[in-house]
């Protein structure tokens, strides 16, 4: 005899969260893949406590550095996420952009990964520097085709000067040019996590998860412990 | 021919969605649907959650289904114009100060006896179900995420709507589920047919008078978790042969 769950979904809808981070050799000085490490690890930490009660994200990380990109750690719910093996990532070699993004843009035309009834993706990409494979045409690519094109896409950049060809190739990436965040260190790393953190929080917890909140809108709301919830919130 | 003893079951039910009530917001979903002398519509809207008066866009446009069709009945317009109709009326029920921020999705169906079934959608949302035992599915197309769409705005005059149109003599039953995207987006795969007629089956097993309640428990105890948007489910079925009817109650 057939049953509701027979027809429906039992997993949540997910808000996928797509991190493209440098790890060229650069990162390792003055220890910024150690701060970027901490601060993904916090992320994820602060993602695990809300997916528990509000709705479901899903993260994926992809890293650019060696000799070409690869996906560190594939898309998952992160209620599923064993945060003890998630391995820290390590900075060496060149930085091949370009091709994370090209996965990244397979990542999200892949319904297997990413279904239908998914929110509304966010992609993050964090570099410090100037990319040395061909990054344009995927780019191009994935800001004008397909469902990449719906993305909302934030950028940081690590010690990198306004008006130089790497911050101009962050602000190409950007849904909003006016939104590449600046870092010098690791407490400006920490916080422009924690910006990500707060946007992807506060959007599931909206009746419309696919507005974004602007990074103002974020920084103006009380910061809540982990896990917190209203007492009269039902889930 | 048909008449009005071999329509079946119609119910519909509406719940609103748990982040509308966190964030004091109505249900922005609305639905409407009425036997009349010359068959019977049906209307679910789903009001754009980022707009202000979106509540009030679901609510117009659902009554503005059923003036269109009154209005091609009486022969005021022709078939080709009701999408149109709908739109005008749409527009014409929304006091100006509204109209801004008062977008919305819709899904319709009626049946007008010697004529056939009309069908319609904008934006997401799902009319699924069977004609003739054959499985019907309309939806958005899924190339995109949720809660992106198209949907009708008075900001946009040309709205582009998908319809189809079934003529009487080709048919023999109809079992429809029209549903808003909080109920849509959490149907399994190749499972929208089936479902609709599950949920047929399930309130025909009820009294009429208690299969609405039945409907609002089931939208109320959602199976899929944490589904936070408001869910409208209208169900209707008719059949030419009156032996039919008898098999589903």
């Amino acid at each position: 005899m057939s049953e509701m769950k027979d027809f429906v979904y039992q997993t949540a809808r997910t808000l996928p969260v797509i991190l493209l981070l440098d790890t060229s050799g650069s990162m390792f000085e003055n220890n910024k893949i150690g701060a970027m490490n901490s601060a993904v690890r916090d992320m994820l930490t602060s993602f695990k406590s809300y997916s528990n009660t509000i709705a479901s994200i899903s993260t994926a990380i992809i890293t650019f550095g060696g000799s070409s990109a690869r996906v560190h750690l594939p898309m998952t719910v992160v209620d599923e996420l064993d945060l003890t093996a998630l391995q820290d990532m390590d900075a060496h070699g060149m930085t091949p952009m370009g091709e994370a993004i090209s996965i990244a843009k397979t990542m999200i035309e892949d319904k297997e990964q990413i279904p239908s009834r998914a929110y509304r993706p966010t992609v993050v990409l964090v570099s410090d520097g100037m990319p040395n494979d061909c990054w344009e045409a995927p780019l191009e690519e994935f800001k004008a085709d397909g469902r990449s094109a719906k993305c909302y896409r934030m950028a940081m950049g690590i010690g990198v000067d306004r008006g130089s060809d790497a911050y101009d190739v962050l602000k190409q990436f950007t849904s909003d040019e006016e939104q590449v965040f600046d870092a010098s260190d690791a407490a400006e790393i920490s916080k422009f996590f924690r910006y990500v953190t707060m946007s992807t929080t506060s959007r599931i917890k909206t009746a419309n998860p696919n507005l974004i909140p602007s990074m103002e809108e974020v920084f103006s709301q009380p910061e809540a412990e982990s896990g917190e919830v209203d007492d009269d919130f039902p889930f | 021919m048909t008449s009005p003893s071999n329509m079946g079951v119609i119910t519909g039910a509406s719940v609103i969605g748990p982040a509308h009530i966190r964030q004091h917001m109505p249900n922005q979903d609305a639905f409407k649907y009425r036997n009349y002398g010359y068959g019977c519509v049906m209307a679910v809207a789903d009001g754009v959650g980022s707009d202000r008066y979106s509540h009030f866009g679901s609510k117009a446009v659902v009554q503005a289904v059923h003036e269109a069709f009154c209005a091609y009945v009486r022969g005021d317009i022709s078939r080709t114009q009701i999408t149109k109709s709908i739109y005008m009326h749409y527009v014409s029920l929304l006091k100006k100060r509204y109209q801004s921020a008062a977008s919305t999705t819709c899904l319709f169906a009626a049946y007008i006896f010697n004529q056939g079934l009309y069908l319609g959608l904008i934006g997401d949302g799902i009319i699924c179900g069977s004609i003739n035992s054959q499985p019907l599915v309309m939806q958005k197309e899924s190339d995109s995420f949720t809660n992106i769409v198209k949907p009708l705005s008075p900001q946009r005059p040309n709205p582009i709507w998908t319809t189809k149109f079934i003529p009487e003599d080709r048919l023999n039953s109809i079992r429809l589920m029209l549903a808003t995207d909080g109920v849509s987006e959490d149907i399994l795969p190749n499972k929208e047919s089936d479902f609709a007629s599950y949920l047929i089956d399930y309130v025909n097993a009820w009294r009429a008078e208690d299969r609405q309640i039945k409907l609002l428990n089931l939208l109320e105890n959602w199976e899929t978790p944490r589904s936070l948007d408001d869910k409208t489910i209208v169900l209707y079925q008719h059949f030419r042969n009156k032996a039919e009817v008898s098999l589903y109650g």
